[in-house]
């Protein structure tokens, strides 16, 4: 398995009064090259179980193994590399980072390393151009459409070449053409043996031939059969 | 790349002008050897900076005795010469001007 | 080398991204700095001078006291001191105060007993007969006087006493000689009404200058009503001086120093919800806490060093190319005739590393906590500020 999760729990305003539960022992295996949808209503708890399989915080209890190492306990630099090494992530908002260009968001993940500009700047006209947004590479994210922006997003999250691409609502303000190129997208990047993680309440992308197990949760909670 | 390398730029001219003023300044003739056959030949003893009275004109050679002055060899002046206005009582004499007529 | 010049094009670019409210700090901060800056230039120039041209003043000067005050000096007492051993010269000196009503300026009348002389920084030359006088360049601009002019002093019997304008200081001594009002001695005593048996004080020098507070002490011994003001004493003078008119004005730095720092705290502690977020994302992605407090740091740098950079130009300007226009209100108090400052550069590098610590570092670190606060929190909670 490359991702393991056992018996989570996450709380938030932990010992005061407004204590929200937002997992609740919840436990789940993501083998490699796996596509697998969360699914459930806004408040379910499936962005908080994306952030803690995606090393992006640490469980109040329980467990999360990545590539047979448990990740739960980890310093906060070494979930960073972990993150920047291994995972992509597409956020719900797209959260690019408005008023600099599109290289300069999709180059940002890369900006820290030792990695030479002349370098970092090739690989991010590759990436562009598979996602058919080269010709914008020097536009404001601000001038772009949703779609575009969503490519971006996209974009960014491949620049490290991650092993496992997070998506949070990927679709939530797409229309369903652009939903459908989207998941054309991730369908190819499932074909090159990235492990994909969709948390979605969109029936569209649940009933898509990408998604091979879909898992329900509740309240918190992981409903019905949650391994491969 | 730009920005940081204008950066640089900037930040380093602003420094090599900083360095050049310092070095100019220090290699300017502040015509001393002037400045202290002056002060050898009319025996001076200080700068000429504050004139409201006498142990500020004078404060290497003012007396023990000034106002509000309470321990011998403490200059007073600090706080009240610069904020009490002076007030010479008595004093009326006035400097006049006759100027010379040219041909 | 290469990853620090990459960090440092993202933290630029974050301070255009808010340019206007960056601007505004970098030029709340250049003047701070300049306002510092100018009083440690103005202070240290005024420093040098007094510490280099006063190395010329007399070695010793000898007052006489009375009931605690100056008084004037027996000439017989100059003969007491001419005999001590060690003494080379003994020059009893006259001068003394002049108050104009209507300026409402004080002027200092100097006795010159020798034969006149040329001096180079004297325009025109100096008195040579008893009706003649040479003018500070603060006399001459407040009256608009010229050589060839003459000035009209009222002596102590109330008469008018004309003297004819031979000699005009140059306006490059007038920290020496602004206010001065040069006669010759005899002419100068005739004027006080003083007593021929008596000087104002007396001035010495000795064959030994190592040995000038030992001849101070026979003065003393000798001569149990004096009070001998030796070289050193007069130049310590200046030096604590100084230190206080700076601290003058280092009070009204310091405090718009702390107003700034309370400004910079304000805005970093109160760290926007847009540069949080902007923090939350770029862990998201993979930037590790260094990382973020690398940035944060070249952001603060170049913020602080740019104002320094700044600051510390336009403080020289100011002084030294200016004459100080901003800080010649402060420190001219109620002086009426006040010297213009043509004063050669001279810098203390240690007061400029203090000053750089004290601007530098505060700004810096109310950069870097708040920002680390947010850094070490989980990603995911940043970005949903």
């Amino acid at each position: 398995m490359l991702i393991k999760a056992e018996n989570l729990c996450k709380l938030y305003n932990r010992q005061k009064p407004d204590e929200v539960t937002a997992l609740d022992s919840v436990s789940l295996e993501i083998a490699a090259g796996e596509v697998v949808a969360l699914k459930g209503s806004s408040g379910s708890g499936k962005t908080t179980l994306l952030s803690l399989l995606g090393c992006m915080s640490r469980p109040t209890s329980g467990r999360v193994q990545f590539a047979e190492r448990d990740v739960s306990r980890l310093p906060e630099r070494f979930l960073a590399r972990i993150r920047r090494d291994n995972f992509g992530f597409v956020f719900q908002q797209f959260n690019l980072i408005r008023d600099i260009s599109v290289m300069e968001n999709v180059l940002l993940p890369l900006t820290p390393s030792s990695m030479p500009v002349a370098q970092m700047k090739a690989r991010g006209k590759d990436v562009l151009e598979q996602l058919n947004i080269g010709h914008k590479a020097k536009a404001k994210v601000n001038q772009l459409s949703g779609g575009e922006q969503q490519r971006v997003a996209i974009a960014r999250a491949l620049i490290s070449d991650p092993q496992v691409i997070i998506a949070d609502e990927p679709t939530a303000h797409l229309d369903s053409k652009l939903s459908e190129e989207l998941l054309d997208i991730l369908s190819g990047l499932n074909a090159n043996g990235k492990t994909i993680i969709i948390a979605t309440h969109d029936p569209f992308v649940c009933r898509h031939p990408l998604i091979k197990r879909t898992v329900e949760m509740s309240d918190g909670r992981l409903l019905g059969a949650v391994n491969p | 790349m730009i920005r940081s390398l204008f950066f640089m730029i900037l930040t380093g001219t602003g420094a090599l002008l900083l360095s050049a003023l310092f070095f100019h300044g220090h290699s300017l003739d502040r015509k001393m050897n002037d400045k202290r056959e002056l002060v050898r030949i009319l025996s001076l003893t200080d700068l000429a900076l504050f004139s409201e009275a006498r142990y500020t004109r004078h404060p290497s050679q003012a007396d023990l005795f000034s106002a509000f002055q309470d321990f011998p060899g403490v200059f007073e002046h600090f706080p009240s010469g610069s904020l009490v206005m002076p007030t010479p009582i008595g004093m009326t004499r006035r400097i006049k001007i006759i100027k010379e007529r040219q041909p | 080398m290469s990853r620090q010049l990459k960090i440092l094009e993202h933290a630029l670019s974050g301070l255009l991204r808010r340019k206007y409210k960056n601007l505004t700090l970098l030029i709340a901060y250049t003047f701070t700095v300049a306002a510092l800056g100018s009083v440690l230039f103005l202070t240290q120039a005024l420093k040098t001078e007094a510490s280099e041209s006063l190395t010329e003043a007399p070695e010793l000067v000898v007052q006489k006291l009375a009931a605690g005050r100056h008084d004037l000096i027996p000439i017989a007492y100059a003969e007491t001191i001419r005999i001590l051993p060690g003494i080379e010269k003994v020059t009893p000196r006259v001068w003394g105060y002049y108050y104009d009503a209507l300026v409402k300026a004080n002027f200092t009348l100097v006795g010159f007993a020798e034969k006149p002389r040329d001096l180079e920084l004297l325009e025109g030359r100096m008195p040579g007969a008893a009706d003649e006088c040479a003018v500070g360049s603060g006399v001459a601009g407040i009256f608009g006087a010229e050589i060839g002019d003459r000035l009209v002093l009222i002596d102590a019997h109330e008469q008018d006493q004309l003297y004819e304008i031979t000699g005009r200081f140059k306006a490059s001594s007038s920290l020496l000689t602004n206010d001065l009002i040069l006669l010759q001695e005899n002419a100068l005593r005739e004027f006080f009404s003083m007593d021929r048996n008596l000087a104002t004080d007396i001035a010495v020098e000795v064959y030994n200058p190592l040995e000038v507070s030992i001849m101070a002490q026979k003065v003393r011994f000798h001569l149990p009503d004096t009070r001998p003001i030796t070289r050193n004493e007069i130049l310590h003078t200046y030096d604590t001086i100084f230190n206080w008119r700076s601290g003058m004005m280092l009070a009204i730095a310091v405090a718009a120093l702390i107003a700034f720092c309370m400004l910079a705290w304000d805005k970093a502690t109160g760290i926007s919800a847009g540069e949080k977020r902007e923090i939350g994302i770029l862990k998201a992605i993979g930037w590790e806490t260094a990382d973020i407090l690398t940035i944060k740091f070249w952001e603060g740098l170049a913020v602080s060093l740019s104002a320094f950079i700044l600051g510390l130009i336009t403080a020289w300007l100011h002084v030294f190319t200016l004459g100080a226009p901003g800080l010649t209100p402060i420190l001219k108090g109620w002086s009426v005739i006040f010297p213009t400052f043509e004063l050669a550069p001279a810098v203390d590098f240690y007061q400029l590393f203090v000053l750089a610590f004290l601007t530098i570092a505060p700004y810096l670190a109310c950069t870097l906590i708040p920002a680390w606060k947010v850094a070490v929190s989980d990603p995911e909670q940043a970005m949903r500020s």
